[in-house]
């Protein structure tokens, strides 16, 4: 676009005819005066200052410096009281506080089998100011047993439904723009069973397994398989194990009254005891801010 | 949406865009078409398919075993609105 300090004056000497002012203020008019017209649609203004009946209104081209994206657009994300009117510019947890709650208190559960670990994600929703975002199910396998693991998926635009959920042994790796972490869980330790290989009559019955049973006081066995009279109370039972040897264990099981063992019987460790916590709307206390441009 | 008479489970693999993302983790998606509240997301460590401890195989069967089994659910609900 030219500028207006560019462009000459024309003007007839001598005399001046009514005829040639009307032509040259009528050229003005319409080259010069219509191009700064924001109601005129051909001009470098058009969409970007916008006529209406009460003024002048930013058009969708009028594109901040440097940006693609016109600034009444921009606007759509925020509200006229001054407050965010999208989850885009909602993190779903900050450093101890909250802005989101999730709708379930146990999302993660976790299971193993072999070397195996798999984590499955149910379906919940996160409670947000401005409503809530429902998420889908999902899994994540292949991971280590006896293991934390914070869950997250990335969600630029915190839309929901299905998105790939992933989990990761490095807490810092769930601070980045658009991800929502879910939560923590410890994925258990596989089961494995031994079998039982002499067994004392005690207060608290000792039993020796084929092998070194790897296991760790407070963890639990399941029973099974034992045929001896009175020994067969065991089977299908859980009790909670003290380790005395790398191949034996206690149980506070009185025997002193059972026949003495001969063969048989079976202890699987419990898999089932695992941590689970964090994720959005987790933290301490129940603050919540409200977003307030200045 | 009515019932649905037969399942069939598409599954798709989803990359992330990125190489670090998309070398680590191998995301299958389950999703049935008219019904996007069962559609799953499954990731799998790639590096426990290369260890053979996890195959493909395996980990799609069961992904299509959940999609399905979600879908069963699904189904119920829509019954059960059909009386509302």
């Amino acid at each position: 676009m030219k500028s207006v300090k560019d462009i000459p004056f024309r003007f007839p000497s001598g005399p001046v005819r009514w005829e040639d002012l009307a032509s040259i203020l009528g050229v003005w008019q319409r080259e010069i005066l219509a191009e700064f017209d924001i109601r005129n649609a051909e001009t470098v203004f058009s969409s970007g200052l916008v006529a209406t009946t009460t003024g002048v209104t930013l058009g969708a081209q009028a594109l901040p410096s440097g940006r693609t994206v016109g600034v009444p657009a921009l606007f759509t994300y925020i509200g006229d009281a001054g407050r965010a009117a999208s989850q885009r510019f909602l993190w779903p947890i900050t450093a101890a506080n909250r802005n989101s709650v999730q709708s379930a208190a146990t999302i993660l559960t976790a299971t193993s089998g072999g070397a195996n670990s798999t984590i499955a994600v149910a379906a919940h929703s996160v409670k947000f100011d401005f409503g809530s975002v429902a998420y889908n199910s999902g899994s994540i396998a292949g991971l280590t047993p006896e293991t934390t693991y914070y869950v997250y998926a990335d969600d630029p635009t915190f839309a929901g439904g299905a998105v790939s959920y992933l989990a990761t042994t490095n807490p810092d790796n769930l601070i980045a723009q658009g991800r929502y972490y879910l939560g923590f869980i410890e994925t258990p330790f596989s089961g494995d069973t031994r079998s039982i290989d002499a067994a004392t009559n005690a207060a608290a019955v000792e039993f020796t397994t084929d092998a070194n049973h790897g296991w760790t006081t407070g963890q639990s066995v399941t029973f099974d398989d034992f045929t001896d009279a009175n020994w067969t109370a065991f089977n299908t039972t859980t009790q909670v194990i003290t380790v005395t040897a790398l191949d034996k264990f206690t149980v506070p099981v009185n025997t002193t009254t059972y026949g003495a063992y001969t063969s048989g019987g079976t202890a699987t460790r419990v898999t089932t005891a695992v941590q689970t916590g964090g994720g959005a709307g987790a933290g301490i206390g129940g603050y919540r801010w409200d977003y307030v441009i200045p | 949406m009515g019932l649905r008479d037969s399942v069939n489970v598409t599954v798709r693999r989803v990359l992330f865009g990125n190489p670090h993302d998309d070398a680590k983790w191998l995301v299958l998606e389950g999703s049935v078409e008219g019904a996007p509240a069962v559609t799953k997301r499954r990731a799998i460590n790639t590096a426990a398919l290369a260890d053979g401890s996890l195959t493909l195989a395996d980990e799609k069967s069961a992904l299509i075993a959940d999609v399905e089994e979600y879908l069963a659910r699904w189904n119920a609900v829509q019954a059960g609105l059909k009386d509302l």
